[in-house]
């Protein structure tokens, strides 16, 4: 499991004209809490949230605070609508033996057979909500798509991790490979020959 | 061209553009978008032309999610006709746009390919744009 050392402040003034005196210079607001902790306001560096938005795969956050360390996970991360900059972090503390509710990427893995003719492979979620302990939280979900024909699908019921419970409905999507125009439009034309 | 199957009322009052996009701001189904970085009435229109610049770039390859529909009607009153009388006759379908709104979405191509896709849309349209990727994407993923 990736695990991410953040150095962080403490905040002691509070507000949206602290907070954009802080942003511009360059430190982002963001919040501790979770079960068995007291909220906590802290600041973390421009570079380190960037950091976090930037990552692909889950991951822990270990918070330096100087007299106090906090294991956490990162709940929200919050964009500005225009400029795309890190507004806001949310960290949840978790305790082992809990679990903690966090969105998982998927990784697909393999040429779908589809693929091979012709078909072109769709991602339909990026990230699966899950429900894990803690101890048993991995990276990503890695799913083997080599299988698909054209116009199959692989659906959150297909994804199997023990101990893990997942939170979208079975049928929905994961990925799909989508049979082009172009390609259909040979394909009945093939049937209509015959 | 883009308009609503059915509405309740036929003319709506012009209203007022302000402040940032506070809802689709976000890339929700591909990995690169077309972002609004003004307010802006955008027509059927420009839509429908945006549209077609970016299939004809792509040749259908990858995938498009458009993300603005125009659901508001603009009415227009006849040329050489003078004020009052009433209000005009519904002319075209718009959609309000305010800055941070992702206005098309694409996926399954390069980014070289998207972003080209993205500069030809953005000649159709009527206000700056910018060209934005999912924060964790990465090239060949």
């Amino acid at each position: 499991m990736k695990v991410i050392e953040i150095k962080a402040e403490e905040r002691t003034d509070f507000g949206k004209r602290a907070s954009r005196r802080a942003r511009r210079e360059k430190k982002i607001p963001a919040v501790v809490y979770g079960p068995d902790t007291e909220p906590k306001h802290i600041y973390i560096s421009h570079h380190d949230a960037e950091v976090l938005a930037k990552q692909d795969k889950a991951f822990i956050s270990k918070i330096d605070l100087g007299d106090k360390q906090y294991e956490a996970i990162v709940k929200e991360i919050q964009f500005h609508p225009v400029t795309d900059e890190v507004l806001h972090v949310d960290f949840q503390t978790f305790v082992k033996g809990r679990p903690i509710t966090l969105e998982v990427p998927v990784e697909l893995v393999g040429t779908p057979e589809g693929v091979v003719k012709g078909g072109v492979l769709i991602r339909k979620l990026r990230k699966v909500k899950v429900q894990v302990l803690p101890e048993q939280l991995k990276e990503s979900i890695v799913l083997d798509v080599s299988g698909l024909d054209l116009g199959q699908s692989l659906r959150v019921g297909d994804i199997k991790m023990e101990g893990w419970r997942i939170l979208h409905r079975p049928e929905v999507p994961v990925a799909t490979v989508e049979i082009p125009r172009r390609l259909l439009a040979q394909m009945r034309e093939q049937e209509e020959s015959k | 061209m883009m308009q609503p199957r059915r509405y309740k009322w036929r003319k709506q009052q012009r209203g007022r553009m302000r402040g940032v996009s506070t809802r689709g701001h976000t890339l929700a189904f591909g990995s690169f978008g077309l972002k609004a970085l003004g307010h802006a009435w955008i027509s059927d229109r420009q839509i429908e032309a945006a549209r077609v610049a970016i299939s004809r770039f792509l040749r259908r390859e990858g995938k498009l999610w458009i993300r603005i529909f125009p659901d508001k009607p603009i009415t227009k009153k006849p040329l050489e006709v003078r004020m009052g009388k009433g209000k005009g006759d519904l002319d075209h379908w718009a959609a309000v746009v305010k800055p941070g709104r992702i206005l098309f979405e694409i996926d399954g191509v390069s980014m070289a390919e998207a972003q080209e896709a993205f500069r030809l849309a953005s000649h159709k349209l009527p206000i700056p744009t910018k060209f934005v990727v999912r924060p964790d994407y990465q090239e060949g993923k």
